[in-house]
């Protein structure tokens, strides 16, 4: 083998490297993001609760998070303490900054849905 | 509690507690004030939604708002003075804002003129805000005391000289509550050159005069104040012992809190957070 060679394949074995933790990284985000919003969707109050909160910690799956908590909190109601699962999916839509989450949050608001915390200090 | 907690506490906060009406207010904008405006009159979170259409609403949006001024709910009406005071239309906002500062004397529309003169004050630091300023100092000729000394405080908070003036002149107005609201707002706007009357209200008959003193030399006078102030305070805590003497023989409780300001704040707590303050400001 040339050293031309040899270097090519250290690269290409270096690269890999990097490359398959970041995917599989990526991958498992990924997954993580789907139970989540599963679970966003359930009625069960603590399930859909902690999950509105823990969903905030994936900024970079905006896109696929934003409709899931709009969607949820215009449609969804909860086993109990609704007016907290709507408080904590509208704070972290804030934190997402998603602009596009004002009409649907005003629709609730005129909906007449609790909004004030219930149950969770 | 001390002087600083008291101001603290006065800070206009409504969405603390509402997830959905802290996201609306953070990312709205004037294409949603309509729909904003709708709600308000069909009366859904009034206060709220009203201090947001502040915030997003165009100019014309002044006279909506402004419409809720004599609303029964007190927090509506601070919430309206909150809005007026962020919106961009000061021929309608500054005639409602006097109004909003100049009325009532109840124990709850304090925050509705508290709020009022804060946006006042907003108002008249911007440029060519020469009407609000002087719609300000007129109120100095209100029969109302603490009308008189929140205008005070505002023009002052606006860096009008007048404001500072007047200040100075009801530390030693007649009621005690007068003095105490001259005496923090001194201290608020960090007039140096009050620095002199201030310590006079040192030995106050209202405790509560006292500790607004105490509160506002750790703001103005600079380390070397220290000394003065321990002293001030062991002698303020003496006549305390005094005051709460004259409870136990029988005197009334609520003489004893409004004229003497009795059990109204912390003398030990607020000394340690005024030489906190007057060190901190040790190199200015």
């Amino acid at each position: 083998m040339s050293r031309w060679t040899s270097r090519r394949l250290l690269y290409l074995a270096v690269a890999a490297a990097v490359a398959l933790p970041a995917g599989l990284g990526e991958g498992q985000d990924a997954s993580a993001v789907s139970a989540l919003i599963r679970d966003l969707k359930a009625t069960d109050f603590d399930k859909a609760y902690a999950a509105a909160e823990q969903l905030r910690k994936y900024p970079q799956s905006r896109a696929q998070i934003v409709p899931a908590l709009i969607e949820a909190i215009r449609t969804r109601d909860w086993n109990r303490c609704g007016a907290d699962v709507r408080d904590t999916i509208a704070r972290t839509l804030g934190e997402l900054k998603a602009k596009e989450a004002v009409v649907p949050l005003l629709e609730v608001v005129k909906s007449g849905k609790p909004i004030e915390h219930e149950c969770v200090e | 509690m001390t002087p600083a907690e008291v101001l603290g506490s006065r800070g206009y906060e409504p969405f603390c507690a509402n997830g959905v009406l802290a996201t609306i207010n953070a990312l709205a904008d004037f294409s949603h004030s309509k729909a904003m405006a709708d709600l308000i009159t069909e009366g859904k979170w009034k206060g709220e939604l009203l201090v947001t259409l502040g915030k997003i609403g165009p100019p014309r949006y002044a006279n909506f708002i402004g419409r809720y001024k004599d609303d029964s709910d007190p927090e509506v009406r601070r919430a309206v003075a909150a809005a007026l005071g962020l919106i961009d239309n000061e021929a309608v906002t500054v005639p409602a804002l006097i109004q909003l500062l100049s009325r009532g004397d109840r124990k709850d529309d304090f925050f509705v003129k508290w709020e009022a003169a804060s946006s006042l004050a907003q108002v008249a630091r911007r440029k060519g805000a020469e009407g609000a300023r002087r719609r300000l100092a007129e109120l100095f000729q209100e029969r109302n005391g603490i009308t008189v000394v929140l205008a005070a405080g505002a023009l002052a908070a606006a860096g009008d000289a007048r404001g500072v003036t007047k200040l100075q002149e009801l530390t030693s107005h007649a009621d005690p509550r007068v003095r105490e609201e001259a005496v923090l707002a001194l201290g608020q706007v960090a007039d140096k050159g009050a620095r002199g009357i201030v310590a006079r209200r040192l030995k106050d008959d209202s405790l509560a005069v006292r500790a607004a003193a105490v509160y506002a030399l750790g703001r103005i006078g600079g380390p070397s104040i220290v000394p003065t102030l321990r002293r001030a305070v062991e002698e303020s805590l003496e006549y305390e012992k005094e005051l709460e003497g004259r409870k136990r023989r029988g005197e009334s409780d609520a003489v004893l809190s409004e004229k003497y300001g009795l059990g109204e704040f912390d003398l030990r707590e607020t000394l340690q957070e005024a030489i906190a303050m007057a060190e901190k400001s040790g190199g200015r």
